[in-house]
C-alpha cells in the first residue's frame, strides 16, 4: 500500500495524475457518452410503438454511457480535467434520459405536486401557499422560487425552466461530489471512481432527476460540504470563504428538508472531530463557527417549518420502525426485498442483478473501510465518508418491511456518498498495486472492476426503479408515470375551470393531475377505519358512500373506467384505501359507473374514459329517486 | 487594476442588458429567454466569485461549478428575504434585487483587494482543442438525432391517444343557461352530433365540426324552470362511433314539466 501512486504524499500524488488534457481519450468518450443517450432515445421510441426490442435497446443504451467511462476513470491515464469532465458528461447524459422519457410536461408523483407549488408562487406572488399533496413543498422553496423566477423573468414554461434548473442541480451534484472527495482523498482518480458509484445509486438515475426539491438539494450539499473543506484548508482565504459555505448552506435548508439536516450534522461532527483530533480551536475557528451557524439555522428552520415537515418524512420513518420492530418480532412477514415497488416484481432477470448488484456492495465495504484505514488520510472527511458507508448494512435490513422500504431507497442518496468513496479508496489501492504496474497485466483487473460497477449500475436501476417506470408506451394502470396520458392531462387541464377551493376524490393518477393543473384540494383518510377510496369499490351507491360524500365535502369524483381492466400494476388504486393484502380482481366497472346512475349526482365531463362526477345537486337537497 | 476595472464594466454592462432585456423584450422570446437565464443563473455567481481570491486560484470546472452554486443561492435567498419583507415576486422585483445584488458585489469585487491568483493554469493548445471540439461536434449531433427521435415518437404516440372529451357546466353568470363544449383528439377533423334534452324533450340538436386538437363551445340559455339537461354527444363517420353523455341537473326544484327557455 505505501509505495502506490496514490497513498503517496499529497505531491507526489499529484504528480501520478496527468495535469493539462488528454483530449482524445476524451473526445471519443463524449461522443460514447453521448451515443448512449441516442440508444435510449431509440429505445425509447419503440417503447412508445409497443417495440420487444425497446427493453435490451435502453440496457445497451445505458450500458454504452456507463462502462467505457467507468473503463477509462479506473486507469491512471487521464488527467483530473479529463476525469471531471468524465463524470460531468455521464451526469448530463444520466439525467438526459429522464427528460427524454417525459419531454413534455411532468409526470412523476413528486413533480406534480412541486408544480402545483410553482404555480401557487406565479399566481400568488408569494411563498408558502398550502400544498395539497405534501405541505412539506411549500416550506422548503428552494427550487420552486428559483424556477417560478426563471419561468417569470423568461417567459417560458415551468416544465422548460424546471428541466433547465435540474439540468445544473444535476451538474453541481457530480462535480461537486467529485471536488469534494477529490479534496478529501487529495486524488482525482479516488474522486472520479467514487462518483461513479455514487451514480449506481438506486434513485440517481430517475428519482434524483426528478422535478423535486431534493434533486436540487443534493447538487446544493455537494457544494456546501466542498466549500466548508475550502473553511478549513484555506487558511489564507478569511472569512469569505466561510461566507460562501454558509450561503449555500441558507440556500439548502431553504430547498430541502432531509439533506440539510445530513448535510448540518456531518459539518458538526466533522467540526467536532477535527477540534478533537487539532486540539487547536485556532485552526478550526472557522469550520466550528460554520458548524454552530449550520446547526442553528437548520435546527431554527426546521420548529418552523415543523409541522408540514413532519408529515412528510414523520410517516416514513415511524412506518420504518415499526415495521422493523414487527419483522423482529415475527409479527408479520417480511417484504420481498430489493423490488422496486411493493407489490410488484420485476422480471427474474433484472431482480438477479438487482441482488447481485447489493452482494457486490455488501463484499467490498469490509475491503474498501480497510483500505480507507490503511490510506491513513490526511483529513478526517474521508474516514467520515467511511462512517456514512458504514451505514449501508442497517439501511439495507429496513428493505424487509414495506414501511422502511421507502426510508432505505431515500436514505442511498447519502449513504452511497461515503460508500462510493470507500469502494473508490478500494479499487484505486487495488488497481494501483506495484503487482500489477506492468499496463498490460493492469487491464484484466481494470475489466473486473468496469464490469463490477457495471452490474452495480444496472442492478441499483432495478431496486429502484419497477420496470414498466423505466419506458414509456401506452397506458398503464396505477402505474406511476405510465398511467399519465393525453387524456388525465387534458381532464385535469379542463377541471381548472371548476371552482377553487373544493374537494374532489380519484384514483391516484387522477389526483395528482388534478391537484397539478387545478385549484381544488385532493382529499385523503378515512372513515369507519376504511380509507376514502372505499367510495369507488361497492357497486351500489351505499349509505356508507352518501356519508363519505358529506364528511369529505366532495364536490367531484374523478372515475377512470380503465382502473376496471387490470390489477392495479403498482399495488393499489387509490392511496391509503386499498385491502389487504392487496386486489385479486380489478375493481368492478359497475362500482365505478355507479354514480352516473346514481341520482342527483351531475356527469359533467366524459372523455370516453375518464368520467368527472358532480355532486352538488346532493349539497342542495336534491331528493331524486 | 486595469483588467478588475474592464471586468467590472463588461459584468455590470451585461447585468444592465440583461435586466433591460428582461424588461423589455417579448414573454418567451429567445433573447429574453437567454438575458433571464443569464440573470439568474450566471451573473450573481461570477460576481460573488470575484469577491473570493481562493476562487480565482481553482481550475476552470470548479469555478464554473462555484459561479453556479452562487448562483441558485442567492436567487433562493433573494426569493424569501423578498418574501418576508412582503415584496410580491414578479419581473420587476425580482430583476431589480438579482440585478442590484450582481451589482453591489460587483462594485464590493471592484473595491476589495486584488486577490492574489497564483497564475493562470497552463492552456491547452489548438490540436487539443481541436480534438475535444471534434467530439464535442459529433455528441452534439447525436444529441439532436437524440432529441428528434424523442419528438418522433412522442408524436406517433400522442396520435395513437385518441379521444373525445364532452362537457356541460351551468353558466356562473348572467342569464340562465349552460355552457357545453367539445375536444377533439381523434387526430382528424371530426364532425360530431350534439342532442341536447332539457326534462326529457329534445331541446336543441348542433352539428359543430372540430379539428384536430381543436375546441368548440356554445352557450344555451335554458329557463330557471328547466330541471334536468341531458347532452348526448355521437359521432357515427368512426368505427365504433363515439358517444358521449353529460348531464345537468340546473334547479334545486325537480319539475316533471318540459319547460325550454
Amino acid at each position: 500500500m505505501a509505495t502506490t501512486a496514490e497513498t503517496a504524499p499529497a505531491a507526489i500524488r499529484a504528480r501520478s495524475v496527468p495535469r493539462g488534457w488528454t483530449p482524445r481519450p476524451l473526445a471519443g468518450l463524449i461522443v460514447t457518452t453521448a451515443g448512449g443517450v441516442l440508444l435510449v432515445a431509440i429505445a425509447y421510441h419503440g417503447a412508445r410503438l409497443n417495440k420487444g426490442w425497446a427493453d435490451p435497446v435502453f440496457w445497451v443504451g445505458l450500458l454504452l454511457m456507463f462502462l467505457p467511462v467507468c473503463f477509462r476513470l479506473t486507469g491512471r491515464q487521464a488527467s483530473r480535467g479529463e476525469r471531471l469532465c468524465l463524470v460531468i458528461a455521464l451526469g448530463l447524459a444520466l439525467y438526459s434520459i429522464k427528460v427524454l422519457l417525459e419531454p413534455t410536461l411532468f409526470t412523476f408523483h413528486d413533480e406534480l405536486g412541486q408544480y402545483r407549488s410553482a404555480v401557487d408562487i406565479l399566481r400568488t406572488g408569494s411563498l408558502y401557499t398550502r400544498n395539497p399533496v405534501v405541505p412539506a413543498y411549500a416550506f422548503y422553496p428552494g427550487l420552486l422560487s428559483l424556477t417560478a423566477a426563471l419561468s417569470r423573468l423568461s417567459g417560458l414554461g415551468i416544465f422548460v425552466c424546471g428541466v433547465s434548473v435540474l439540468a445544473v442541480a444535476r451538474l453541481l451534484l457530480v462535480g461537486g461530489l467529485f471536488l469534494l472527495i477529490e479534496r478529501l482523498s487529495d486524488s482525482p482518480r479516488i474522486a472520479g471512481l467514487a462518483v461513479l458509484v455514487y451514480a449506481a445509486n438506486p434513485n440517481f438515475v430517475f428519482f434524483d432527476s426528478q422535478f423535486g426539491y431534493e434533486s436540487l438539494a443534493l447538487g446544493l450539499a455537494a457544494m456546501t460540504l466542498w466549500a466548508a473543506t475550502a473553511v478549513l484548508e484555506r487558511r489564507g482565504a478569511g472569512l469569505r470563504a466561510l461566507l460562501v459555505a454558509a450561503l449555500l448552506n441558507v440556500a439548502l435548508i431553504l430547498t430541502h428538508h432531509l439533506t440539510s439536516y445530513a448535510v448540518s450534522l456531518a459539518i458538526v461532527i466533522w467540526a467536532v472531530v477535527e477540534l478533537v483530533r487539532r486540539r487547536s480551536w485556532r485552526e478550526t475557528l472557522r469550520l466550528t463557527l460554520l458548524a454552530g451557524f449550520s446547526a442553528a439555522a437548520t435546527v431554527a428552520y426546521a420548529i418552523w417549518s415543523w409541522p408540514a415537515t413532519v408529515s412528510d418524512i414523520g410517516t416514513s420513518v415511524t412506518g420504518s420502525i415499526n415495521g422493523l420492530i414487527s419483522v423482529l418480532t415475527s409479527h408479520v412477514a417480511t417484504r420481498h426485498p430489493y423490488t422496486a415497488v411493493p407489490g410488484y416484481s420485476n422480471p427474474v432477470l433484472e431482480r438477479i442483478v438487482g441482488l447481485a448488484s447489493v452482494a457486490l456492495l455488501l463484499i467490498a465495504l469490509p475491503w474498501g473501510l480497510v483500505a480507507v484505514w490503511r490510506r491513513r488520510p490526511r483529513s478526517t472527511g474521508l474516514f467520515g465518508l467511511a462512517a456514512c458507508a458504514a451505514l449501508y448494512l442497517p439501511t439495507l435490513a429496513l428493505r424487509l418491511t414495506s414501511g422502511g422500504s421507502e426510508t432505505s431507497n431515500r436514505t442511498s442518496e447519502f449513504v452511497f456518498v461515503g460508500l462510493g468513496a470507500v469502494l473508490a479508496v478500494a479499487f484505486v489501492a487495488r488497481l494501483g498495486s506495484r503487482a500489477i504496474s506492468r499496463r498490460v497485466l493492469r487491464t484484466p483487473p481494470r475489466l473486473l472492476a468496469t464490469l463490477y460497477l457495471g452490474v452495480v449500475f444496472v442492478g441499483g436501476i432495478t431496486v429502484g426503479n419497477a420496470l414498466y417506470e423505466l419506458l414509456p408506451g401506452n397506458f398503464q394502470v396505477a402505474a406511476a408515470n405510465r398511467s399519465v396520458d393525453p387524456e388525465g392531462v387534458f381532464a385535469a387541464r379542463w377541471a381548472a375551470r371548476l371552482p377553487a377551493g373544493q374537494n374532489f376524490l380519484g384514483d391516484e393518477t387522477d389526483e395528482e393531475l388534478f391537484t397539478a393543473f387545478t385549484r381544488l384540494s385532493q382529499q385523503r383518510g378515512e372513515f369507519n377505519n376504511r380509507g376514502i377510496g372505499v367510495l369507488f369499490t361497492d357497486p351500489r351507491l351505499n349509505p356508507l358512500d352518501l356519508q363519505i360524500i358529506s364528511y369529505y365535502k366532495l364536490r367531484y369524483l374523478v372515475v377512470d373506467k380503465r382502473d376496471s381492466t387490470a390489477l392495479p400494476a403498482d399495488g393499489h388504486y387509490f392511496e391509503g384505501s386499498e385491502p389487504v393484502p392487496g386486489y385479486r380482481h380489478p375493481v368492478a366497472r359497475s362500482a365505478l359507473l355507479k354514480f352516473g346512475r346514481a341520482p342527483c349526482i351531475d356527469q359533467v365531463f366524459s372523455s370516453g374514459h375518464l368520467l368527472i362526477y358532480d355532486t352538488e345537486p346532493l349539497g342542495r337537497g336534491c331528493h331524486e329517486g | 487594476m486595469r483588467a478588475r476595472a474592464l471586468g467590472f464594466l463588461g459584468l455590470s454592462a451585461t447585468t444592465g442588458l440583461c435586466a433591460a432585456g428582461v424588461w423589455l423584450t417579448a414573454s418567451g422570446s429567445p433573447e429574453r429567454a437567454i438575458a433571464a437565464f443569464l440573470l439568474l443563473l450566471l451573473l450573481p455567481g461570477l460576481a460573488v466569485t470575484r469577491l473570493l481570491p481562493q476562487a480565482q486560484d481553482e481550475p476552470g470546472g470548479a469555478r464554473l461549478l462555484l459561479t453556479l452554486a452562487i448562483s441558485l443561492a442567492v436567487v433562493i435567498i433573494d426569493s424569501a428575504v423578498l418574501y418576508v419583507a412582503g415584496i410580491r415576486l414578479d419581473v420587476h422585483s425580482w430583476t431589480l434585487s438579482v440585478g442590484g445584488i450582481t451589482f453591489v458585489a460587483l462594485v464590493a469585487g471592484l473595491l476589495a483587494r486584488a486577490p492574489a491568483s497564483r497564475g493562470l493554469a497552463p492552456r491547452p493548445q489548438l490540436s487539443q482543442v481541436a480534438a475535444i471540439s471534434a467530439g464535442v461536434l459529433v455528441a452534439g449531433a447525436l444529441i439532436v438525432g437524440a432529441v428528434l427521435t424523442t419528438q418522433a415518437g412522442v408524436r406517433a404516440q400522442a396520435q395513437a391517444d385518441r379521444f373525445t372529451a364532452l362537457w356541460a357546466l351551468p353558466m356562473g353568470q348572467g342569464p340562465p343557461g349552460v355552457r357545453i363544449g367539445v375536444f377533439n383528439h381523434q387526430g382528424a377533423a371530426e364532425s360530431y352530433v350534439l342532442s341536447v334534452s332539457v326534462n326529457g324533450s329534445p331541446y336543441a340538436s348542433l352539428n359543430p365540426t372540430v379539428q384536430p386538437g381543436g375546441r368548440w363551445e356554445t352557450s344555451l340559455p335554458v329557463s330557471p324552470r328547466g330541471h334536468q339537461l341531458i347532452v348526448r354527444l355521437s359521432s357515427v363517420s368512426r368505427s365504433p362511433s363515439i358517444q358521449r353523455t353529460v348531464q345537468l341537473r340546473l334547479t334545486p326544484t325537480p319539475s316533471s314539466s318540459n319547460n325550454l327557455s
